[in-house]
């Protein structure tokens, strides 16, 4: 079984249907892209792969969980275990400094670990940024603490929803680098949104989509 | 009629609340730590305990069973107590039981222990209620609907223990382990012993009382061995702290002491005893999950106790200022000598030498205010002396029901005792007694006074 599996996948929001009847398979280890034009539905899918948000109809298995079935409880237990995200708005608390920002994140999963946030900040490549706040950041700065929040808990999925539609081409460069030397080292799953040519093809494999359906599926063209 | 009703109804629906709520947290536990085989002789245990209830309801009682029965719910608290705190060190390493502790785990030690243990636990409280409700239906004249309110307030405040149980089905697995079930045990004997709960308890008191005797008697006695009163110096220097060390405040913060610090002791070993991260989390997010979930289950575990702790200090604001045995301390009444005798009648429109309660009165030999003490002891004489001994500053005496007790050591002395030489027994004098009156002579006052420690007699009046 994939570490991913989507079979039948629907979500309708009262009159307008945002997916239906996604099947995708998706292994561990692997950097999906997932492209389409704006209200295609790879958003609302990937809400969905990251337990936001529950489909009308099919079901979700990631590491042989059926999310579907988890307890709100267990659904936010198994988010904070399992997943990490990033996304378009780096979502930064404001008051607090970039090492504070991903101890957060170490708070809400278990407990607080000044050393390894700044650890981790440093493996971004912010260890000169530790104690700015956002504010004192630039959108790509901004961007590494999101990456060093969302991976701090050793996630085995990374959920990326357009994590450089804010950024200028060199900074957007930078960071899929940052991304994908992390993923080199660590080999967690990567699933990318984006409607940006020049993003889709760092990872392995583009899915396509269109109208809430997936019209095309295939390894990724550099 | 309404208001007995009343009273017997919510009685018995506390002794309900209480038995069914210890019962549901140690069948919790026995279910927990899978020694459902004790469930039994819990069950015998209950209904040894209901037999006994019945039994104090229709047999006629002593009035020292009555007392010792309340007594026993004291010391019940105090057993349970002493259990948990034990068992609560146990459960952080520290190995109390030694070689023991196989042995304790044996079913012939646990079978019979736990039989034992809930008759004891439960036995004092719901006998001391049946007599509680006995005892107003012979007030009442009328039996009947008072056993019937007892019985309904019991059986449904079982009922709905049993009902809520079972309809939320609450998870304590976390919170409970032996340790925790104890303390709460004691708690709940703390909050809700005996029939008007923990104001009849007088924990505080209690335990200040005991305190205090246990320093007294041991302080006393070293010094006593160590020859300190008979000490020129020693006596003099030592006599002037002796007070302090013996008095109420000391007994106050010894109190708190016992009775809080073994818990914050626990506290500091429970959450600084060293985490064990098992080798198979590598990841430092594993390890951090691990860590949490034995930082959270510590917590849980030690909310017993921070509660109990919270009470205790609570109860200690609330009756710290109270005392066991309240001193009775009359002022001295000042009398005259004629032709060099003091005469005092035994009865006169002011005083009853002979009521039993202590009687002081003062009278000038030599330019000083000498006290004298008069009570009738138990034998039915009178137990004439000075208000003062031959060791401690010259404050005198005060009487409590058994006792009269030194003011300044607050040693306490057998009412019997009075009248009788040496130590920390008023200076006897040598009266005349008539059917009349008590006649003592100056001359011996002055003479006898000479054997006060202190050259300020009388100063300590009171």
């Amino acid at each position: 079984m994939s570490f991913i599996e989507l079979r039948g996948i629907a979500k309708e929001y009262e009159t307008t249907r945002a997916l239906s009847g996604v099947d995708c398979s998706i292994e561990n280890g692997e950097w999906v892209s997932i492209m389409g034009p704006s209200g295609s539905g790879k958003s609302t899918l990937l809400n969905i792969l990251g337990g936001l948000d529950r489909p009308t109809a099919g079901t979700v298995s990631i590491n042989d969980a059926d999310i579907n079935a988890l307890s709100e409880d267990g659904l936010a237990r198994f988010r904070r275990e399992t997943i990490g995200f990033v996304f378009q708005q780096s979502h930064l608390i404001p008051y607090l400094d970039a090492t504070e920002n991903v101890m957060l994140a170490q708070y809400f999963h278990s407990i607080p670990e000044r050393t390894e946030a700044q650890e981790a900040l440093r493996r971004v490549g912010l260890g000169h940024r530790l104690h700015h706040r956002p504010s004192q950041l630039s959108g790509g700065e901004q961007q590494r603490v999101c990456i060093a929040r969302a991976l701090i808990n050793d996630p085995a999925l990374l959920l990326a929803d357009e994590p450089t539609g804010n950024l200028d081409r060199t900074n957007t460069k930078n960071i899929l680098e940052l991304l994908r030397d992390l993923h080199g080292q660590k080999r967690f799953t990567v699933v990318v949104v984006t409607h940006d040519p020049f993003v889709s093809p760092w990872g392995q494999r583009v899915i396509s989509m269109e109208d809430g359906r997936i019209v095309a599926d295939g390894p990724a063209r550099s | 009629m309404d208001r007995l009703v009343l009273e017997v109804l919510a009685v018995g629906a506390k002794e309900g609340l209480k038995l069914s709520f210890c019962v549901f947290l140690m069948l919790s536990y026995l279910e927990q730590s899978g020694r459902q085989h004790l469930r039994g002789p819990l069950f015998a245990g209950l209904i040894a305990v209901f037999l006994a209830s019945f039994g104090v309801m229709t047999l006629p009682v002593s009035p020292e069973v009555r007392d010792s029965i309340v007594r026993l719910i004291g010391y019940v608290f105090g057993l349970f107590f002493l259990f948990s705190i034990g068992a609560l060190f146990h459960a952080t390493g520290t190995d109390l039981l030694g070689p023991l502790a196989r042995t304790a785990q044996a079913h012939i030690v646990l079978i019979p222990a736990t039989t034992l243990l809930v008759i004891l636990y439960f036995a004092p409280d719901m006998a001391g209620s049946s007599l509680f409700i006995s005892d107003v239906s012979v007030m009442a004249g009328t039996g009947r609907p008072l056993f019937l309110a007892a019985a309904a307030g019991f059986g449904g405040a079982i009922a709905l223990v049993y009902g809520v149980s079972r309809r939320y089905r609450p998870d304590l697995s976390a919170m409970i382990d032996l340790p925790q079930v104890l303390i709460v045990l004691a708690l709940v004997k703390l909050v809700a012993g005996g029939v008007q709960g923990f104001a009849e308890l007088s924990l505080i008191p209690s335990v200040k009382a005991g305190l205090m005797k246990f320093v007294h008697d041991v302080v006393h006695q070293v010094f006593v061995m160590l020859l300190v009163p008979d000490h020129p110096i020693l006596a003099m220097t030592t006599w002037n702290f002796i007070g302090v060390l013996f008095g109420e405040s000391a007994g106050m913060w010894l109190s708190l002491i016992l009775l809080a610090l073994p818990l914050l002791l626990f506290m500091r070993k429970h959450f600084s005893a060293p985490i064990t991260v098992p080798a198979d989390r590598q990841t430092s997010a594993r390890k951090r999950i691990w860590i949490k979930a034995v930082r959270d289950l510590r917590f849980q575990r030690s909310l017993p106790v921070l509660v109990f702790f919270v009470f205790i200090l609570g109860l200690w604001f609330q009756q710290k200022g109270e005392s066991l045995n309240p001193l009775y301390i009359p002022s001295a009444r000042q009398v005259v000598a004629e032709d060099g005798v003091v005469a005092i009648p035994l009865q006169s429109p002011l005083d009853d030498l002979r009521d039993g309660m202590m009687h002081k009165f003062a009278v000038a030999v030599e330019e000083k205010n000498i006290r004298i003490l008069i009570l009738k002891k138990p034998d039915g004489t009178l137990g004439v002396c000075l208000d003062a001994c031959e060791i401690c500053a010259p404050d005198g005496y005060g009487q409590t029901k058994e006792h009269v007790v030194c003011l300044y050591c607050k040693t306490p002395i057998p009412l019997a005792s009075v009248g009788s030489p040496g130590g920390c027994n008023p200076i006897p004098l040598e009266p005349l007694i008539t059917d009349k009156e008590v006649r003592i002579t100056l001359e011996d006052i002055r003479k006898k006074s000479l054997l006060i420690q202190s050259k300020q007699v009388g100063e300590g009046q009171r």
